[in-house]
């Protein structure tokens, strides 16, 4: 068989060079479910497919950092629950909408940076292992949003918040260009920097980058405010399509966000990886959970089927890196 | 030379391998003999250690023949070499540190082998095989708490265990003491006079004079003059067909204006490691660091840039204290540190060419809004891959991983080319690297030291530090047992100096 790499086409597509098996099962995929699946290849599903990966592809572009240092970010969820019981408190809070509203998006936001700042000290000060970090974490402030709210939903928060999800802007919406919008600068940040240099140079080895006098913690730190921050914006889409504070919200998502990022080729072990593959993964992951449905397939079987794919994914991958 | 056809266990013909497209061997032909060493020599990159590879498993060959024992031999594995009688001593070691030396002298064995027998017998096992070389270790040992030099000897054991006809060799004497050396040139003897043959890889040309029947040398990939007997060559003429240029003068050491003193490091103290050290740099000046194994040379460098701590002591640059050292600060001053361990320390060995040598000045190689100027890194990394003669293919896709350990070193250094350092601490730089890329190494120390750079250069060769350092400390027990200006500089004051308790 030839080699993915030579086929010319997809080195033009700039930055997706590297997520070549992504795109070919994406391809191969959007057309065996066009043709075998009911209903599946109408606008209207297609165009929902799309809004509703919004949140997996912020989920995934911020695990791509962490994982580009070989790290992974548990806590992810926990943002997505506590922001959201937040969120809601303060708009719910009897503010007027004016205010309430973005005071509550900006401590949506805060929370997201203060549990990114949490891991990342944990992890570069502490010297933890990011899989025990924030896996503490994850269950601190997962128990602390169910904890405030006594496991119950905080309803009827303001429509114009709600409109965060429904509103649109020549006639993409807000989830599609809030999704994009950091999808950009961060691949702008990972492809075309400096500080990208840094973090895939410091995720190879940190030994060398310490050495020749890069700044390994620093860098690291950041990761995982990255990884909170892109965590924190998925909880407000969320949250806005409810319209209501939910603690347990996101909390079945953590698989799929990592499926994601392992089908865009970004290795587990660090180094090596690309944002544009996790943006098609997460793309990918959606569209396989809604043709599954629409043929009825279980929830189960439909895990079943993800994890075969990321299997499959990851040995292409192996097997690409073995030739190379 | 009445060599009949049975005596002949391995022969090669016509051996090609191509590393994507690239020729790295060309047309390589040899024989071997039972009981005979064969000493292969050539510069680092040349294509040794990728021979060694193809007739280990490790590496397919593009075309040509094999034949041991007479039989067509296509290894597609290392486990089909082990399986053919060959055994494969790596330059980098392959024992599990944290097991016992019987352990892992078994441990290939996996489940249908002695592994799963109760510790005591498999001791005695060990023990036998040991006492048949005559090599007196302890078999419940951790091999973690061994020397280098008994390391090597567990991988012997290992070795001989399976019952090898053939055993490679690939510089097995970088890390050894040296009489750890007598005693593996011993054993290299006995296994020789029981018929084992032997191919031995080495830089260190006197001892492939003194080990092997015959030499070959290999350069770019080529034999050069075929396979001949050790007596029968030169060890000059062996390095004039190594580099394919004549190396008038191996160390070319050049008279420099020394300046101001730029490091001043005074009474560092590392409990157990460093007992007080103070050593002065000056710009100009290159300053040789010598001393055995264990005298404290790198845990010293290592104090001084940051990465090891210590527990007290002053550091001076350019007339400042240095209060809190670590290798950001360092980098700003333009301070460079090469580790003794290029692979670890040294490189990112996935990445490629230019990325590598653009890592140390990656925070100036910017344009607007810290967008990384690409043109500016692989033209700036084009300079230095010219300037130091590294050999390599498309720099901007070319893998460090894949490069030869002469080059690899050499990246190390072009790291630090970029900063124009004004001072430079050197660990080891030669260390495994042949005689070509050795000499460009020291023709580019003598440069910087020429330009105003201070250079403190550790090593353990003597004879290089005596070739191009204008001033020597050596070291002893965690001490600067004393320094030698050059006028005063010999191999006996040197040895003296650093055995002194």
């Amino acid at each position: 068989m030839k080699d993915l790499r030579d086929y010319d086409f997809l080195k033009h597509v700039k930055g997706f060079a590297s997520a070549q098996s992504a795109i070919v099962f994406f391809i191969v995929y959007l057309i065996v479910a066009a043709l075998l699946v009911p209903k599946f290849a109408n606008a209207e599903n297609l165009v929902n497919i799309v809004v509703q990966s919004s949140e997996l592809i912020l989920l995934a572009c911020g695990m791509t950092f962490v994982f580009l240092n070989g790290g992974i970010d548990f806590s992810q969820i926990a943002v997505i629950a506590l922001g959201s019981v937040i969120g809601a408190q303060i708009m719910v809070s009897g503010l007027p909408p004016a205010v309430g509203v973005p005071l509550g998006v900006l401590a949506m936001l805060c929370l997201g940076l203060a549990v990114g700042a949490v891991n990342g000290l944990a992890v570069t000060l502490l010297k933890m292992p990011s899989f025990v970090a924030t896996m503490a974490t994850q269950l601190v402030f997962s128990g602390a949003a169910l904890t405030i709210t006594r496991s119950k939903t905080i309803p009827r928060l303001p429509r114009a918040f709600g409109e965060i999800a429904r509103g649109s802007l020549f006639g993409v919406q807000y989830p599609i260009i809030i999704a994009l919008a950091v999808f950009a600068v961060l691949a702008f940040l990972l492809n075309r920097t400096i500080y990208g240099k840094y973090i895939t140079s410091i995720g190879t080895n940190h030994k060398t980058a310490k050495i020749s006098g890069l700044p390994v913690r620093l860098t690291i730190f950041s990761l995982f405010l990255i990884s909170g921050l892109c965590a924190a914006f998925a909880s407000i889409i969320m949250t806005a399509r409810l319209r209501g504070g939910v603690p347990s919200l996101g909390k079945d998502m953590l698989m799929d966000v990592v499926a994601a990022v392992v089908i865009g080729g970004t290795s587990v072990a660090g180094g090596e990886g690309n944002i544009h593959g996790s943006l098609i993964g997460a793309v990918l992951v959606l569209m396989l959970n809604n043709s599954l449905n629409l043929l009825g397939v279980s929830w189960y079987n439909i895990m079943l089927c993800k994890g075969l794919l990321v299997l499959i994914i990851s040995l292409l991958a192996l097997w690409q890196r073995k030739r190379a | 030379m009445a060599a009949t056809n049975r005596d002949v266990v391995l022969k090669i013909d016509g051996l090609n391998k191509n590393f994507d497209g690239v020729r790295v061997l060309r047309d390589v032909g040899f024989s071997l003999r039972k009981g005979m060493v064969l000493g292969v020599v050539g510069e680092n990159g040349a294509g040794k250690s990728t021979l060694l590879n193809v007739l280990g498993g490790v590496y397919q060959r593009t075309s040509g023949e094999i034949e041991l024992f007479g039989e067509k031999y296509r290894p597609r594995e290392p486990m089909d070499a082990t399986r053919a009688g060959i055994a494969f001593i790596h330059q980098e070691l392959n024992l599990f540190t944290n097991l016992t030396v019987a352990e892992n002298i078994f441990v290939d064995e996996g489940i249908r082998g002695r592994m799963f027998l109760p510790p005591k017998l498999l001791d005695r096992k060990a023990k036998t095989i040991l006492d048949a070389l005559a090599i007196d270790l302890d078999p419940a040992a951790r091999v973690e708490d061994l020397t280098m030099g008994m390391r090597q000897m567990v991988e012997i054991a290992k070795a001989v265990s399976k019952d090898a006809k053939i055993i490679f060799f690939d510089e097995p004497t970088t890390s050894l003491s040296t009489s750890e050396k007598e005693t593996l040139f011993k054993l290299i003897r006995d296994f020789a006079a029981k018929g084992i043959s032997m191919i031995y890889i080495s830089h260190a040309l006197d001892d492939v004079f003194m080990l092997c029947d015959e030499v070959l040398v290999i350069r770019d990939g080529e034999t050069v003059g075929g396979q001949v007997r050790s007596g029968a060559i030169t060890k000059d003429e062996a390095i004039n067909r190594m580099v394919g240029r004549k190396i008038g003068q191996i160390y070319p050491y050049v008279e420099k204006t020394v300046g101001e003193v730029l490091l001043d490091v005074k009474g560092i103290v590392r409990s157990g490691v460093l007992d007080g050290v103070s050593i002065a740099v000056r710009s100009g000046e290159i300053v040789g660091l010598f001393g055995l194994m264990g005298a404290g040379r790198t845990e010293l460098a290592r104090a001084i840039y940051g990465v090891d701590p210590f527990d007290s002591g002053r550091i001076e640059f350019k007339g400042r204290a240095i209060a809190d050292p670590d290798p950001m600060l360092w980098v700003r001053e333009k301070v460079a540190f090469i580790t003794e361990n290029r692979r670890d320390e040294g490189l990112l060995l996935p990445k490629t060419v230019v990325d590598n040598i653009s890592l140390v000045n990656l925070p100036h190689m910017r344009k607007r809004l810290a967008v990384l100027d690409r043109a500016g890194q692989s033209a700036a990394a084009a300079e230095t891959v010219s300037k130091l003669r590294i050999k390599t293919g498309d720099a901007n896709r070319q893998i460090v991983r894949n490069l030869s350990g002469g080059n690899q070193q050499k990246v190390v250094i072009g790291k630090w080319l970029l900063i124009r350092p004004d001072l430079f601490i050197l660990d080891e730089p030669t260390r495994g690297v042949d005689v070509g890329s050795k000499f460009d190494i020291y023709t580019y120390i003598n440069a910087l030291a020429a330009s105003g750079t201070g250079v403190l250069f550790i090593s353990s060769e003597m004879e290089e530090l005596v070739g191009v350092c204008d001033r020597i400390a050596v070291m002893c027990g965690g001490r600067i047992a004393g320094e030698l200006e050059r006028a005063q500089f010999s191999s006996e004051a040197l040895l003296k100096l650093a055995l002194e308790k």
